[in-house]
């Protein structure tokens, strides 16, 4: 133990003492820790912390797997209240199973009318989670009742932000939607779910509700029952699917379940990009670690003797390596602390990027795991980097060391090669990120260059908040929509206006069962899905989305005329190809009896994202001729207004509203943004990931650089009486030059092959994060083999002219 | 280790042969040597006949290609680079040319380092020998000083309290005076005499011929072969016509 210390307290003295090499080494070190631990953070609060729940590892999601003839590419969809209770009853995994959707409220009672997001949820669904209020209690299983139901659970945030965390305000009402509601509790801050959820009501599904099969709006959580796991649960929901599908073959036919961890399930977006950025930040500590190791092994030229000498007095080898490892890791541990305040900005940037992607439950921090993660990745570090140099040491010629003075001895040429090979070492890894890099920046290329379908410029929109309670037909909400209409084209600079139910990349949209005309009548559950959008007249001139054939909706498509429809260019593809599909006919399955003739083919549009590779058959449906399917309450919804105007449109946004609020003031408005906006936000993943990545790339570029110069800087030292009998032998400059530059480009050229073949290797791990660009990509890997010969060459240049200055007299007397 | 009808060390048909690329270097050839305990003998000899190879050698330092080697009647020459290193550390005492301290320590720390690679020793008894030592070579008074901040001489006589510290069976010696003045160079031949005295075993390499007649005994070397003295001299001038 005293023996460490002293190991410890000599390592102290040699840092304080090389004080220059020092700063380089914990610099390099820290831009190397740091970077891990800023991704390895997110990592631990994406992936590895448990959610703020009882047992979480216990809580899983069930999802519907759709028939993928109906809804190719698509693994997972929401579920319908009939199968949730058919599931419910017929599984034996689960210890409770809770279904949830979407429900808007109006708040009233305060200065102005607001809308509130709040989640509906079935008895059982806190229980399910293992979640406990933190004032008042949850619901009963008697208020999951029609009739029963008018009861709140408020989100710690909503009840801190409206009610100053009065805990008085439970047991009281507050007006939403014009009723009131109980206020039975409150939720521990730490809970945030579903993320968009101010506030919980009870489902208090009616009969009629209950019995929809195949329309699929919610999603569900279960708790496996103890003993029970996951492949279990996922068998079991098999089977209950195939009995259904049985048993229901219009609705459920092909329709499955899946069974995933809820924390998993939350994160699946994010996942593929954080383990790439965290196998990135990998390389550039490998990196990292080879640069010190480089400078090491350079210092270490002038340390020969002394450890020669400790050698004499009867240091072990293994006593020489723990020294020198004492010092490295010391070195990397003041790198750990430096990389720790990096962290702290670093992860601030990332969540810049990311919060949005993230559930709200998820938090990014240091934590004490971040802080062991950072303590074991400063001492791996530190060993990483100190090993080579103690082992080069530990082996060097101890009575030749000691005869000599700080000159060279005989193991520097396999120091040399030492160095060469980190240098390939680091020129490969460098490349391997710059290849990384370079695809994703392509990618992005390719997604900004993406046609939508839609023109984005110079389009504001903003959502009427509409709570289901507000309209009590859908002519007042048509009405409402209509007159707001009206007022908005008469805004100075609108050139267009129109309104939709989702909006392109909003996140939101509504895919439905269809009968075309034509082809045999299917059940229900082997009928096409297509997007299905209700939209007014002048929306498609407000996006721009061009008419190809037939005409746009118009004053005559309401409420009384023959139903009418617009279609995609890939909805007539696929269902008409090679025919004129003006004047053909579909029917919406959830509106039977309605059939539809189809007045106009429009331009396809990338409803769900830029990177959507299949342009959708989408169907639009005029919002004049809305009516309630047959059977059904009707419930008023949100519509989002799209306005075109020639100046800038987010300098409209105020006369939108006021004209929104000067036909009904009641109403509130979210989401008010341009379409740039909404553009911009709909890439912020994959910026980040470019960002982060472009980042590290450059990072990983400069070290590469560093370390090249840095062992070139050594040769030439250790060269200088060579050189001088060189050129007093009658070598050139550009001799010396070409040899210097040769002798730095080798080892480029030879990373470069092997980092090309190891981003060969890596290549199918970038697919799933790049779009429109391959990953073995000819042009990028050409590219980055060009740019970091380049800066190899460069870094080369600065050295081989310093050698070729030498002055040999000077030479020849160097010792 | 502690046998005194034994030689302290003995060598038979001691060989050592660099490579160097396909080049064979006969550094030493079949050399014979016995030192007793308390001898204090003088290894001398034209430059490049093997003085320093068998100093190594015989410091453990470097290995033999061939022959016998015992220390205390222990064969030393086939052990592992960590059994040498615990043998040198408590059997052997190094006094080099170049002194050979550490700059980064203080006087003090240069004299405790062979004590800080023994197991288990007590820091007072560390301390103790320490002090004992410095004092012994008149340098208790620098112990927190720097390498850098002592004359040549001093220095010498700090890498000789080093040598000591950790009570070896011999001071190996590798031309003790050849960084130094005279007037150094005698004090330091005047502390490895004294030295002698007490009982100490040196082997020392010179070249001055002042300090070999120090010594009880000397040993001739030429070509990396034991010669008798007369035998040298005629190699000598043979070598140089």
């Amino acid at each position: 133990m005293s023996g460490l210390l002293q190991d410890v307290r000599y390592a102290v003295r040699q840092v304080r003492n090389a004080p220059g090499f020092a700063l380089v080494a914990v610099i390099t070190l820290a831009l190397g820790i740091g970077a891990n631990t800023a991704i390895f953070s997110v990592v631990n609060g994406v992936l590895l912390r448990s959610l703020p729940l009882h047992d979480p590892d216990r809580v899983v999601r069930v999802w519907h797997t759709p028939p993928q003839a109906s809804f190719p590419g698509i693994s997972t969809f929401s579920v319908s209240p009939a199968n949730f209770l058919d599931w419910q009853v017929q599984n034996h995994v689960f210890a409770s199973m809770a279904i949830y959707g979407f429900r808007g409220f109006t708040l009233t009672g305060g200065d102005k009318p607001e809308q509130v997001d709040a989640s509906s949820v079935s008895s059982g669904f806190f229980s399910t989670l293992g979640v406990q209020p933190m004032v008042g209690r949850v619901f009963s299983p008697d208020e999951d009742q029609p009739g029963h139901a008018n009861v709140v659970v408020l989100s710690h945030h909503f009840w801190r932000e409206h009610f100053g965390s009065n805990r008085d305000i439970v047991g009281h009402d507050i007006t939403l939607d014009g009723t009131s509601y109980l206020v039975a509790g409150v939720m521990p801050p730490s809970f945030r779910f579903p993320d968009f959820a101010q506030m919980w009501t009870p489902l208090a599904w009616t009969d009629q509700e209950k019995a929809v099969r195949g329309n699929h709006n919610y999603l569900v959580i279960a708790r496996l029952r103890p003993g029970a796991d996951l492949k279990q649960a996922q068998a079991e929901m098999n089977t209950i699917s195939s009995r259904l599908e049985q048993q229901y073959p219009a609705d459920d036919k092909g329709w499955g379940a899946a069974v995933r961890p809820l924390q998993a399930d939350l994160v699946s977006d994010v996942r593929p990009a954080l383990l790439v950025l965290l196998g990135a930040v990998g390389f550039i500590l490998l990196i990292a670690c080879v640069n010190v190791t480089n400078l090491s092994l350079a210092r270490m030229f002038s340390r020969h003797k002394e450890i020669a000498i400790r050698t004499a007095m009867g240091a072990s080898s293994v006593r020489i390596i723990r020294q020198i490892l004492a010092e490295s890791v010391l070195l990397a541990l003041l790198g750990g602390v430096l990389g720790l305040t990096y962290a702290h900005f670093g992860i601030r940037l990332i969540m810049a990027f990311l919060g949005d992607k993230l559930p709200a439950s998820i938090e990014v921090g240091i934590d004490l795991r971040v802080l062991v993660f950072t303590a074991a990745v400063s001492i791996f570090t530190g060993a990483m980097a100190g090993v080579l140099p103690a082992l080069h040491l530990s082996r060097a010629n101890v009575s030749q060391s000691l005869k000599q003075g700080l000159g060279r001895t005989d193991t520097d040429s396999s120091g040399n090669r030492t160095h060469s090979a980190l240098v390939v070492a680091e020129v490969s890894l460098s490349l391997v990120l710059l290849i990384g890099a370079g695809l994703m920046i392509r990618s992005f290329q390719m997604l900004r260059a993406v046609n939508p379908g839609f023109e984005f410029h110079g389009v504001l929109t903003m959502t009427a908040a509409i709570s289901q309670a507000k309209f009590s037909t859908a002519s007042q909400q048509i009405s409402f929509f209509e007159r707001v209409l009206e007022r908005v084209r008469t805004l100075p600079g609108v050139v267009a206006a129109g309104v939709i139910d989702d909006a392109p990349l909003s996140g939101n949209g509504s895919h439905q069962p269809i009968a075309v005309e034509g082809r045999p009548a299917v059940p229900m559950s082997e009928q096409p899905e297509v997007d299905v959008r209700l939209i007014s007249a002048g929306y498609m001139n407000a996006f721009r989305i061009p008419i190809l054939r037939g005409r746009d909706f118009d004053h005559t498509d309401v409420v009384g005329r023959p139903p009418t429809t617009l279609i995609s260019a890939s909805f007539a593809k696929q269902f008409w190809p090679g025919e004129d599909p003006i004047g053909k006919h579909i029917t919406l399955t959830f509106f039977p009896g309605v059939v539809r003739e189809v007045v106009g083919v429009v331009g396809d549009v990338k409803t769900d994202g830029l990177d959507q590779t299949r342009p959708p058959a989408a169907l639009y449906v005029p919002f004049r001729q809305l009516v309630v399917p047959a059977g059904e309450v009707w419930r008023s919804f949100p519509m989002t207004l799209v306005v075109r105007s020639s100046p800038n449109p987010a300098s409209i946004s105020s006369a939108v509203t006021n004209a929104v609020h000067e036909v009904d003031g009641t109403i509130p408005v979210r989401d008010v943004r341009t379409m740039d906006q909404l553009v911009t936000n709909s890439l912020s993943q994959q910026r980040l990931s470019l960002s982060l990545l472009s980042a590290f790339a450059l990072l990983a570029l400069i070290l590469a650089a560093i370390g090249i110069y840095s062992v070139l800087s050594y040769s030439v030292r250790r060269r200088v009486q060579e050189i001088g009998v060189r050129l007093a032998l009658g070598a050139s400059l550009s001799d010396v030059l070409r040899m210097i530059v040769f002798e730095g480009m080798r080892p480029t050229l030879l990373g470069v092959t092997v980092g090309t073949v190891g981003a060969l290797a890596l290549a199918r791990v970038m697919a799933s994060l790049i779009y429109g660009v391959k990953p073995t990509d000819a042009i990028t890997f050409l590219s980055v083999a060009v740019v970091l010969s380049v800066v190899a060459l460069v870094a080369s240049i600065i050295p081989a002219y310093r050698a070729a200055k030498v002055d040999p007299m000077v030479a020849l007397r160097y010792e | 280790m502690n046998d005194t009808a034994q030689p302290l060390i003995q060598i038979e048909e001691l060989t050592k042969v660099f490579y160097t690329d396909e080049i064979e270097t006969h550094a030493l050839s079949g050399v014979h040597l016995a030192i007793r305990k308390g001898e204090y003998i003088a290894i001398s000899g034209p430059s490049g006949c093997g003085k320093s190879t068998l100093l190594s050698i015989m410091g453990l330092l470097d290995t033999p290609t061939g022959g016998k080697y015992l220390l205390n009647g222990e064969p030393v020459e086939n052990l592992d680079f960590t059994q040498r290193s615990r043998i040198r550390n408590r059997e052997i005492g190094f006094i080099f040319q170049s002194f050979n301290l550490i700059g980064d320590l203080t006087v003090y720390e240069n004299v405790e380092l062979p004590l800080t690679y023994r197991q288990k020793m007590p820091w007072a008894e560390r301390q103790k020998r320490v002090m004992e030592s410095l004092e012994r070579v008149g340098m208790a008074h620098r112990v927190r000083h720097y390498p850098s901040q002592l004359s040549g001489g001093q220095q010498q006589r700090v890498a000789v309290a080093r040598a000591l510290a950790g009570h070896p069976s011999i001071l190996l010696a590798d031309e003790p005076t050849g960084n130094l003045d005279s007037r150094n160079g005698e004090a330091v031949m005047q502390l490895l005499q004294d030295l002698h005295r007490e009982g100490a075993t040196i082997c020392m390499v010179t070249h001055d011929p002042r300090f070999v007649k120090q010594a009880e005994r000397e040993i001739h070397l030429f070509d990396g072969k034991v010669v008798a003295e007369d035998e040298l001299h005629k190699l000598m001038q043979d070598a140089s016509v």
